[in-house]
């Protein structure tokens, strides 16, 4: 597979679950575009041990946790009211916005899961990319859409 | 509402994309920037055990002391290459595309291994520093008047004081504050991916 061909397969996914991990567009597109640096670095020594996306989702996440380091030093609840609602960010639809706090106020581990299986991916290659047993993943995914549904439920009804 | 409507709606959601040219770009301008650091680092390295050498054989030391303190220097500075460069590999090996579980574990043990860098060994390079700094200017402290020796002496003192005290006391601080939150954070997340009891 070329580098333009799983970029344009890839990159609204990967750029999705960041959104999911850290529910800020301008950070989840950098995180998304770091991933595709690394997987255009990467490409000639991926052996086709597992499934190219697989192998995406892996560096993605990854690249989320690795996330932590830099949380650090750029604490976001540090930036000025007025400037974080002026930043040109898209206009997202009501809705979508609720789903991204909802998915934002869940666990790191569970964030990851929810938006690999919104994203359409089997449990099982779930269980592969992030490394936990697939007994696991469906226990978690269950719980996780319980809570989610709850939530939808206020906000369907206000 | 159900599983699918969340489906559709998380993946109606989409991102203005970058031009794939850019991010090859981005990647070439980075590996660049790698291999320039590591050039510059080996030459740093290399100037410096000329340097180091080079004082041992323009001044010819006469007394034991003297070449024990130089010694003792560079003893701590190949420490600190050492204990340096072994972090290297460990951040190579880091493969970026092991599985999430795997991932955190090999951050945290970089993680560790930077505290410890930043504790135990700093302070071994240092009071290695020192003790050979002290025993290297004993022979040419000889050749001064006493008022001058001890002048040389405390300013040198003074100055390692000052240094270890106030600038690398405080920065060694701040940094472990920031490496041992990032090991919390690290511990914290690693226990979501043990098994649901």
């Amino acid at each position: 597979m070329q580098f333009e061909e799983i970029y344009a397969a890839y990159f609204q996914k990967i750029y999705r679950v960041c959104r999911g991990y850290v529910n800020d567009d301008d950070w989840a597109k950098d995180i998304a575009q770091d991933t595709f640096v690394i997987v255009w670095q990467q490409l000639a020594t991926f052996r086709n041990e597992s499934a190219v996306s697989t192998w995406i989702y892996r560096i993605a996440v990854n690249n989320c946790l690795r996330q932590l380091e830099k949380q650090k030093r750029l604490p976001k609840d540090n930036f000025p009211g007025e400037i974080a609602e002026t930043a040109p960010e898209p206009m997202l639809d009501n809705k979508i916005a609720f789903l991204y706090q909802c998915i934002n106020e869940l666990k790191e581990l569970d964030r990851i899961i929810i938006s690999l299986e919104l994203e359409d991916i089997r449990q099982a290659e779930i269980a592969t990319i992030v490394g936990i047993s697939e007994a696991n993943v469906r226990v978690k995914i269950h719980r996780i859409k319980e809570k989610l549904t709850e939530k939808f439920k206020y906000y369907d009804r206000d | 509402m159900t599983a699918t409507n969340f489906k559709d709606l998380w993946q109606s959601q989409n991102a203005v994309e970058t031009n794939p040219q850019q991010i090859i770009a981005k990647a070439k301008k980075l590996q660049a920037i790698t291999r320039r650091k590591i050039i510059a680092v080996n030459i740093v390295l290399f100037l410096t055990m000329v340097f180091i050498i080079g004082i041992v054989f323009y001044y010819q030391p006469k007394m034991l002391l003297t070449k024990i303190g130089t010694l003792l220097v560079v003893i701590g500075i190949v420490m600190h290459i050492i204990a340096t460069a072994k972090l290297i590999p460990l951040t190579r090996k880091s493969d970026a595309a092991t599985n999430n579980a795997d991932y955190l574990k090999q951050m945290l043990l970089i993680k560790k291994k930077q505290a410890f860098l930043n504790t135990t060994i700093m302070n071994l390079y240092f009071l290695l520093l020192c003790v050979g700094v002290f025993m290297y200017m004993f022979e040419y402290a000889l050749r001064m008047t006493l008022s001058w020796a001890i002048f040389y002496y405390a300013i040198t003192a003074f100055w390692f004081a000052f240094s270890w005290f106030y600038l690398s006391k405080r920065t060694i601080r701040k940094q472990q504050r920031q490496i041992n939150a990032v090991i919390e954070n690290l511990e914290e997340i690693s226990t979501q991916f043990d098994d649901e009891k």
